[in-house]
């Protein structure tokens, strides 16, 4: 009877380092069940994958997953939060910078945007200070609350996280906001299947086609030139207090009327008054091919039809861009849209 | 023979531990995506459903309205029930889509079963609480000192509702300068509204970047600490959702806060047009309308039947009371714009629409 608790510690002893040997080595296990894959994955190649480089001149260039190897790699920590308040995507990332990527197409500065488009339409649009990691709102990646950031951001195109691909629900290539501080951004900046992106410049190009006794074709430049003028500029504010910018209709009709093509003082006038008591027709046309048509002695320096090219200081938007005709002296149905050309018909032509 | 043992003993523990993982889960997965502004409520709704089904689990997930539809859409996710702010975006983006490789829609019916209207949240440490009214509130967001907030108007459906409130609000207070010096004048780029024949359009920029007395977030949810904290005065918000928060609001006209039908006209003299075309399948313009939140099931959800079993509760007293007492109430009855597509055991539950 006296014996059996000792026979039972002596048993109990065994089984407790069978099982602490046991535990070590299923540890071990364990450990190498991660952590060599992780390892392995060091060495993998990318997956699959092709992205488009658009420059500002519209050359494309595309990368495929070898040529985004040879790229130089940024890794750092991020995350998003949804707009719903779910902490997402938690990890350590490994991408391209937007920057750099940018770089291979000729650069980004801040008067571009960078477009995003991924495979499925979806597409967002970053600006300059964002592709360089500001202007960012983060989040504590514990807690989610809204914190204030005390290192920089990198934005890039990830193609691993946690040393891994990523997987066929977010890559291969997604966007991702990195730190150092491990800080959350918000879910829509991190754009997932990530096929196309884009330098876009702050302002598209146009031109406005003049015709009258001369052509000329007005680049952006010469009509944005003009409107710096503070002579030729004009603004007009609708009923919605939008300050409306472009020049009088009169000034670009004075460029073509005859062989006097700018107005610089008294002396030499370019819009010519005789010509227009005369008679004839100013005919102004959208891109659209609709058109309104006025008397050049309605024309006749009035400042109160506007061919404006700027919208509370802004380029146009969309329909209106890139000139829109504007003024007090407008009836509604001739506030055309998208200007394009400004023909001159004289009597008999 | 140790070696045997422990190799012995390493593989039952293997055994062991995929039989572990292998052991059926007995709880059903019912998965619901829903606007973000239904999360609250629905959190209820799904408290109550499973006490009475306790053999269900249920899974929601919020997102913004249209990225609810997309995730079954375009990104191959698979939900049982969808539930958005905007009950017109389901036929708009599921109707004439399928499944690849089949020929058959991604739903064809909705339920139209809530509302909600725009108010202008506010807490008692917000400036100028005590002196902001129905009349003055306008005023009171143009002041220099007065930070005030609402949903980014590209991520969120609330965002470009709370423009098209700015806007009508010109007309009802018949002071044509609200627009400009709420958000014109506070973005850069700017957000200009145009007027044409007594309509607006309301132009939002590829890039959205407010001034100092304008923030904006994803969402309303990101919205509702930076007022409880103080780091804005005023947000537009859901009237539910400020009520759901506890918080103070500006109870703005029906005429300007979407939510009243007999406005509709009204309301939609006010068009949002993005730059930015988001979504390839979502066109650039959002037409002022009342608030209407719907659901529906999609084609190729998992748990259909649970999903109209969950539907059915959401519509009976039970779940309408639930939502009746979390502020944003459900329909009685709800309306459908093809009832003899919806699942036969909600059609007691609801009407036709006209």
């Amino acid at each position: 009877m006296d014996d059996k608790p000792v026979v039972t510690l002596r048993v109990s002893k065994k089984v407790l380092v069978a099982a602490l040997v046991l535990i070590v080595i299923v540890a071990a296990v364990a450990v190498l069940w991660v952590v060599y894959p992780l390892l392995q994955s060091k060495e993998r190649t990318l997956q699959p994958m092709s992205l488009t480089l658009v420059a500002l001149n519209s050359t494309t260039l595309v990368l495929k997953e070898s040529d985004i190897a040879r790229l130089e790699p940024f890794e750092s920590k991020g995350g998003f939060k949804t707009s719903a308040g779910s902490l997402r995507g938690i990890g350590n990332y490994t991408g391209i910078r937007l920057v750099d990527l940018c770089n291979l197409v000729g650069g980004i500065d801040e008067n571009c945007s960078l477009r995003v488009t991924a495979s499925d339409g979806y597409s967002m649009v970053f600006a300059y200070n964002q592709v360089i990691g500001q202007n960012f709102v983060t989040f504590n990646p514990s807690t989610g609350d809204e914190v204030n950031r005390t290192q920089p951001l990198t934005t890039v195109l990830a193609y691993y996280k946690d040393c891994l691909n990523l997987t066929s629900d977010e890559g291969p290539l997604r966007v991702a906001v990195l730190g150092s501080e491990g800080l959350l951004t918000e879910g829509h900046w991190w754009i997932k299947f990530v096929v196309k992106i884009e330098v876009r410049p702050a302002v598209e190009e146009w031109a406005l086609l003049l015709e009258g006794a001369l052509i000329e074709n007005m680049t952006r430049g010469t009509f944005e030139s003009g409107v710096n003028c503070i002579e030729h500029s004009i603004n007009w504010t609708d009923s919605n207090n939008n300050v409306w910018t472009g020049l009088p209709l009169w000034l670009l009709v004075g460029r073509v009327d005859d062989s006097d093509v700018h107005e610089t003082n008294s002396t030499v006038r370019a819009f010519n008054d005789t010509l227009a008591l005369q008679g004839y027709t100013v005919k102004v046309i959208t891109g659209q091919g609709y058109s309104c048509e006025f008397n050049s002695t309605r024309v006749m320096r009035n400042p109160n039809i506007i061919v404006a090219n700027r919208l509370n200081g802004a380029p146009l938007p969309d329909p209106y861009w890139p000139l829109k005709l504007v003024g007090s002296g407008l009836l509604s149905n001739e506030t055309l849209s998208n200007v394009v050309e400004i023909q001159i018909i004289f009597p008999g032509s | 023979m140790a070696l045997s043992a422990f190799a012995l003993i390493i593989v039952a523990s293997t055994a062991l531990f995929f039989f572990y993982v292998a052991i059926p889960n007995e709880k059903t997965t019912l998965k619901i995506l829903c606007a973000a502004s239904l999360l609250f409520p629905l959190g209820k709704v799904e408290e109550a459903f499973e006490k009475a089904h306790l053999e269900v689990n249920v899974e929601i997930e919020g997102h913004g309205s249209i990225q609810v539809i997309r995730q079954v859409t375009e990104l191959g996710e698979k939900a049982d029930l969808l539930m958005v702010a905007d009950y017109s975006l389901i036929p708009l983006m599921m109707y004439n889509s399928s499944k690849t490789g089949s020929n058959q829609s991604f739903a064809d019916w909705y339920v139209r079963f809530a509302s909600n209207k725009i108010v202008l949240a506010y807490t008692n440490s917000s400036r100028y609480a005590d002196r902001i009214n129905v009349t003055n509130w306008f005023s009171v967001l143009m002041r220099p000192d007065v930070v005030f907030g609402f949903p980014n108007p590209m991520i969120d459906a609330l965002g470009y509702r709370a423009l098209m409130t700015m806007q009508l609000a010109e007309a009802y207070y018949s002071n044509d300068s609200i627009f400009y010096n709420l958000i014109t004048r506070n973005f850069d780029p700017p957000i200009s509204s145009i007027p044409s024949n007594g309509n607006y359009t309301i132009f939002v920029p590829e890039v959205q970047q407010p001034k100092a007395n304008v923030i904006l977030r994803a969402s309303s949810i990101q919205l509702i600490p930076l007022l409880e904290t103080g780091s804005i005065d005023y947000c537009f918000l859901y009237m539910s959702n400020a009520k759901q928060y506890g918080l103070q609001y500006v109870d703005l006209p029906d005429e300007i806060n979407l939510g009243n039908p007999q406005f509709e006209e009204l309301y939609e003299s006010v068009t949002v047009h993005f730059e930015l075309q988001r979504f390839a399948t979502i066109g650039l313009d959002r037409l002022g309308k009342t608030i209407y939140y719907g659901f529906t099931i999609p084609n190729n959800a998992v748990q259909k039947d649970l999903a109209v079993e969950f539907a059915k509760f959401l519509l009976s007293d039970e779940g309408r009371g639930i939502f009746e007492s979390a502020w944003h109430p459900v329909f009685l009855p709800s309306y459908t714009d093809n009832k003899q597509g919806v699942p036969s055991d909600l059609q007691s539950l609801i009407v036709q629409e006209p």
